[in-house]
């Protein structure tokens, strides 16, 4: 027989009944779970999900188009959702609707000689699941930078996004004289902000 | 048979023959004791992530087409020695240029890149504005944004990047610039708005 204490309902034995070896048993087991459900917000916080993908080769030219990045190297993750070799990032499914923040650097290469003001525009796009239809949704997300002639381009975009259920790529749309390529060492990154709440 | 332990915080407690030995029940209270110092400190440090605002306040050269690493001369913050989660100092003066992961971490760093064109562009122009990391000039080591200014532009012109980096303890980032077009300069970054580099922690890659 064990009594429980007030509060958090801690058994311990009773003095009747002290050699129960079950009871430390169930002491020490209960607290060592409310410590685990307490910790586990705090460690959370420390290890927020979060991910770098980048690539290692050249994509294919693209001249009048879109050209999507591939993340052949997994740099960092710890979501589970970035796959090396893939074109998106996956939301872990149970994870609620969240705020996130994804952003994506680009290496554009010129296949030929640069064309100034030839179109450059990158998209990332989430494509996230309506909570309570399940319908998804893809929003795009856009930053136009036109070709400078000078040497290969750097294209950033940036999104701050809710998102559940969701998949995030990011592709480079081209329009102009000369082909180009999302080049090696460009990234896709996101880190979790917090609930929708 | 000795004690168990739970799984989690592994607090010992006793089991079978040993239920009548005092000692035991001192351990597995010691380990309770211990297990809530931890906690305690855990919830006191756990959102004290370190961050670092660096500046190029004074002029700084800058060469046309050189990718110029930036050497920051004013710190707003660097508050790693003060986290509990880094404990050790992002900048330090005799290594200017550089901003060195005390521990491994993954960071969010927004670089500006600023010049002072002193001649009108003409196109075609950029400034570039790059993180680096461990001293690397080129992919892919490197995030970078570019900016065309348009022709004619003088003055102030500004660029900047945002970045992520998953960092090794002792690795460094670094802010360059480069510009091109048809001044032929050198220019000097901007004083009103100066080059700059803002970091901060956003998670650890192993949780204590």
């Amino acid at each position: 027989m064990t009594g429980t204490t007030t509060t958090q309902g801690y058994p311990y034995p009773l003095t009747s009944d002290f050699l129960d070896v079950q009871d430390t048993f169930r002491l020490a087991t209960a607290i060592d779970t409310d410590l685990r459900a307490g910790q586990a917000p705090l460690r959370a916080f420390l290890g927020r999900p979060s991910f770098i993908g980048r690539s290692t080769s050249a994509g294919s030219n693209v001249t009048n188009g879109t050209a999507y990045l591939t993340n052949d190297a997994v740099e960092w993750d710890n979501t589970g959702g970035l796959t090396a070799g893939a074109i998106s990032w996956i939301q872990p499914n149970a994870q609620g609707p969240s705020w996130w923040l994804f952003g994506a650097d680009l290496l554009v290469a010129e296949a030929a000689t640069p064309t100034v003001n030839d179109m450059i525009i990158a998209e990332l796009t989430t494509s996230s699941a309506d909570p309570v239809t399940g319908v998804y949704t893809d929003t795009v997300f856009w930053q136009r930078n036109d070709d400078s002639n000078t040497s290969g381009e750097a294209l950033n975009v940036y999104a701050m996004a809710s998102v559940y259920r969701s998949s995030v790529n990011v592709s480079m749309r081209v329009a102009g004289a000369t082909a180009k390529n999302i080049a090696s060492g460009s990234r896709l990154w996101g880190m979790y902000l917090g609930p929708v709440i | 048979m000795g004690m168990r332990l739970t799984p989690f915080q592994r607090i010992r407690y006793p089991w079978a023959s040993d239920v009548v030995n005092p000692a035991d029940v001192q351990s597995m209270g010691s380990d309770i004791d211990q297990a809530f110092v931890q906690t305690a400190n855990l919830a006191a440090d756990f959102s004290r992530f370190s961050s670092v605002i660096a500046r190029r306040a004074a002029v700084q050269s800058v060469t046309k087409a050189t990718l110029t690493t930036i050497t920051f001369d004013t710190i707003f913050t660097d508050n790693g020695p003060n986290s509990p989660l880094s404990n050790g100092a992002w900048w330090n003066a005799s290594a200017p240029t550089r901003l060195t992961a005390p521990v491994a971490c993954v960071v969010l760093a927004n670089g500006v890149g600023s010049i002072n064109a002193t001649s009108p562009f003409s196109t075609p122009a950029t400034l570039q504005v790059t993180v680096a990391l461990n001293g690397a000039s080129a992919a892919p080591g490197v995030q970078s944004s570019k900016y065309q200014p348009l022709p004619a532009q003088q003055g102030q012109v500004w660029n900047q990047v945002l970045s992520m980096w998953r960092l090794s303890a002792g690795d460094f980032l670094e802010l360059k610039e480069l510009w091109t077009g048809s001044p032929a300069g050198p220019f000097n970054t901007n004083t009103v708005i100066p080059p700059s580099i803002s970091l901060m922690m956003v998670a650890l890659p192993s949780v204590p």
